[in-house]
């Protein structure tokens, strides 16, 4: 009996290694065959089908990608689950695989679970590309490190072919773009973070813009927006004119605020900017606001959820936010805020404040994403043209026609529309029933025409200038202004102290060449003030480079 | 017993080990050998590692921060041993006076709130400065000018964070289930000697407590010296640095800075550190009654 035992527990051990041991190498094999076109495979047998899809699609559930329910419940079987309950989207999902499929007959795509939207996002996406079992793409977070990292593909030469690249927002191109290479793609919905208001608030307190609507001018300035957030405070009613994260309240990007400029000594690449007088102001402001008019409603354990918290409760006049869901809420939800408050009467939305010399800090962006870098170039060629169909191309029609059939069987707006809003690309057919204009209250096509024209400048990575890591520095800048605003700290001595750990811990290093790159990037950032902010170029940028950004 | 049946049990023992061996081997001592491996190395998530040899640990040294927040970790280990380690255990030795029903209904109050993670947000809620119920209760009672801002006060931030602990860590629940297995027979003899009440808890209930009070001080050390979800649900670190502990600094270099080689090298540093305080527990405070 014990020898039986041990046989089978040494059978078992054996087996599990010899699983361990497989090699899934469907990824790396290659057809000999001749390629075939959609008819030629559909006249192969099935074995023959089967032998020759090579090229694997791993598709995320969570962006693009469907997945059947696992268990039937009371149905028969899941096929009679996903109909029965008139579920189109899985449907659909599963039609557009098909096509994909006829379309590219050697690809065979997979949609797998991988969620991309979670905190733990950047080590499962480690573990599984070293395991070569990641999606075909995914969201490409924390750049340019990552790119750094080596997560992405080179997408350069896909780029320079495609007929669409330059429809992507500028402020895309420049996040994924690394000494002249792209390693990343910009996702379908195009945005910016831009300010969500109340606009029953605004109406109350008298504000209204130029189209004589409660809410800001599309055109105001920070000193605007410290007013407005004051004049909207109402300690009584428990009302905060802005909420949001310990941070600059968004005084930096207008005020032309770099927060590292080139090292004048030449021993690193980057120094904290700690001689510019606008620090200084900056942090002042945000004490005031926060502490002496109580504008504004921070905390250290208030994140992006919390602050929406705040305005949907009725407690923050004005947050932070992201372009394209309010629009999406705006046909989604209508009475978020109850029967009597339509949303569109309710929630407005304005793009950043400027600068007093005209400058903005609006970026048009995407989500952007970057592709499994261990993939084949069939693989990743196929995966560049799944994107394409499904951000604008056929997958993207049918999904739209389906969202609106189903969205007219429920009785309630399409999101079609707020897709077309936010969309980068140009889709291959017409899908709007009625004109973007009759749809959205004026405000919301004002910040999207804004958002468009918008424009982007030149980063340091696109010159091969390394820069700090993402996530920290913003990190120790948070730190420096929640250090402000909780404290009674002199602000000379907070900034002494930022300037020390950001020096020493984030901007220790320096590039072999940088001498030259820093004087092209130097010059692209001129040139880009000179053509997009003329004002800003004469009155700040020019005594700017000569106090703090002097080459070494 | 023949030297065949020996080597036959020999085997058979070693064959049922062996899964669990590579269980540990792999989840428990290879990531311990492989972080001295990272330690050393420019370590990419993707690209091959380069050796880089001491660079991450002299980076470690130099690093500001990382004075700042181990000194908020000794600082956590200190208020958490100080509240949450040392308050059970006399919470634990009075509640055992009382009834025994009113022991089981304390005891089934202190473990419902152990589900932690849940715990700590809502904690963080509790504590908002404007909608809290810390804030809210004085509030209710025409005390608005209490206010206290609770995690957005740097010098009352740590303590904030500490204070949930009281509820959330369980120690108390050990040592009533110790407490229990004190023989009466002792109690009964002080009583006969004419032992007064605290002359029995130190000379009767304490000593027999050791065993578990130390192997309990040895886990309060290790997890306040490892605390990282609670600075990170509620306070991100801040306000400032001013909860930024050594795990959490691990973190945020390895996954936010994808600087891999210098958290780990950050990991080590706090591995000795902690096996130091462990010789020393170990070393002063013996479990055995007899030593």
């Amino acid at each position: 009996m014990r020898r039986v035992v041990l046989l089978i527990c040494s059978l078992c051990i054996l087996l599990s290694c010899t699983q361990c041991a497989r090699r899934d190498d469907a990824f790396t094999r290659r057809s000999e065959e001749k390629t075939l076109t959609p008819l030629d495979y559909t006249q192969l047998r099935d074995r023959e089908q089967v032998k020759y899809k090579d090229v694997i699609l791993r598709i995320p559930a969570s962006w693009g990608g469907v997945l059947l329910p696992v268990d039937p419940g009371a149905y028969p079987t899941i096929l009679d689950k996903v109909v029965h309950s008139g579920d189109l989207g899985t449907i659909m999902g599963l039609y557009n695989q098909a096509l994909f499929e006829l379309q590219h007959p050697r690809v065979r795509v997979e949609y797998i679970h991988f969620d991309m939207w979670s905190d733990t996002f950047r080590s499962t996406l480690a573990v599984a590309l070293s395991a070569r079992r990641a999606p075909a793409y995914y969201i490409a977070r924390d750049l340019p490190q990552t790119i750094e990292q080596g997560l992405y593909a080179d997408l350069t030469d896909l780029m320079k072919k495609w007929d669409q690249f330059h429809l992507q927002p500028e402020g895309s191109i420049r996040e994924g773009t690394v000494n002249g290479r792209i390693y990343t793609l910009a996702g379908n919905e195009m945005g910016a973070t831009i300010i969500r208001y109340r606009k029953d608030w605004f109406r109350e307190a008298g504000i209204f813009n130029e189209f004589g609507e409660p809410g800001p001018r599309s055109v105001w300035t920070w000193d605007d927006f410290r007013r407005i957030a004051a004049k909207l405070t109402d300690p009584k009613r428990g009302r905060y004119g802005f909420a949001g994260e310990m941070g600059d309240f968004l005084y930096n990007a207008p005020h032309g605020l770099d927060l590292y400029v080139p090292d004048p000594t030449g021993q690193r690449t980057w120094k904290f900017n700690d001689a510019d007088p606008e620090l200084r102001r900056s942090l002042q402001a945000v004490r005031e606001m926060a502490n002496k008019e109580r504008s504004a409603n921070t905390s250290v354990s208030m994140g992006w959820f919390e602050w929406h918290n705040e305005f949907d409760a009725g407690r923050a006049g004005m947050i932070v936010s992201f372009a394209p869901h309010i629009p999406r809420e705006f046909l989604e939800n209508p009475h978020k805020f109850g029967k009597d408050k339509p949303y569109g009467e309710t929630v407005g939305m304005a793009t950043l404040p400027l600068g007093p010399a005209g400058l903005s800090g609006l970026r048009p962006i995407t989500n952007p994403i970057g592709f499994d870098p261990t993939m084949s170039p069939e693989q990743l060629e196929a995966a560049f043209e799944w994107c394409k169909s499904y951000f604008y191309g056929d997958m993207f029609v049918n999904r739209m026609r389906t969202e609106a059939q189903i969205a007219r069987v429920l009785n309630r707006r399409s999101t079609v529309y707020a897709e077309v809003l936010a969309l980068p690309y140009k889709p291959k057919e017409n899908l709007l029933e009625e004109p973007l204009e009759k749809v959205f209250p004026k405000d919301y096509l004002e910040t999207y025409r804004r958002i468009r024209e918008s424009h982007a400048p030149p980063l340091p990575r696109e010159f091969g200038l390394k820069e700090p890591p993402t996530n920290e520095y913003n990190r120790a800048i948070r730190a420096m202004y929640s250090e402000a605003i909780t404290s009674n700290a002199d602000l000379e001595a907070i900034i002494s102290k930022t300037a020390s750990i950001i020096n020493t811990t984030l901007l220790n290093f320096r590039g072999k060449d940088d001498r030259e790159q820093m004087r092209r990037y130097i010059a692209a950032r001129t040139a880009f003030y000179q053509k997009h902010y003329p004002r800003y170029y004469e009155q700040v940028w020019r005594d700017k480079v000569q106090k703090f950004y002097q080459v070494p | 017993m023949t030297g065949r049946s020996i080597s036959y049990k020999h085997l058979s023992a070693w064959l049922f080990t062996l899964p669990g061996l590579f269980v540990q081997f792999f989840f428990g001592w290879f990531p311990i050998l492989f972080a001295f491996f990272v330690g050393f190395q420019q370590y990419y998530l993707v690209k091959p590692p380069e050796f880089v040899g001491t660079a991450n640990f002299r980076e470690v040294f130099s690093d500001p921060l990382v004075l700042t927040a181990l000194w908020n970790t000794f600082y956590y280990a200190f208020l958490a041993i100080g509240l949450t380690f040392i308050i059970p255990i006399f919470v634990s030795i009075l509640l055992m006076e009382m009834a025994a029903r009113t022991i089981r209904i304390m005891m089934l109050l202190w473990f419902i709130p152990v589900a932690s993670t849940a715990g700590i947000a809502i904690w963080k809620y509790m504590y908002n400065p404007t909608l809290g119920l810390m804030n809210g209760i004085p509030t209710l009672f025409g005390m608005e000018r209490w206010g206290i801002k609770w995690l957005d006060d740097p010098s009352l931030a740590m303590i904030s964070l500490v204070l949930p602990g009281l509820i959330l860590f369980g120690p108390g629940l050990i040592y009533i289930a110790a407490l229990q297995n004190v023989p009466e027979e002792l109690y009964e003899a002080a009583d006969l000697e004419g032992a007064s009440f605290f002359r029995k808890i130190r000379l009767v209930t304490l000593p027999r407590l050791r065993p578990i009070i130390a192997m309990m001080l040895l886990f309060s050390i290790i997890g306040s010296m490892q605390v990282f979800e609670l600075p990170f649900i509620m306070t991100g670190g801040g306000p400032g640095y001013a909860t930024t502990t050594v795990v959490m600094y691990v973190y945020n270099l390895a996954f936010g800075a994808y600087n891999l080689g210098k958290a780990t090298a950050l990991a080590i540093v706090l591995f000795f550190i902690i096996m130091t305080l462990i010789i020393i527990q170990r070393r002063f405070f013996k479990e055995n009654l007899d030593d």
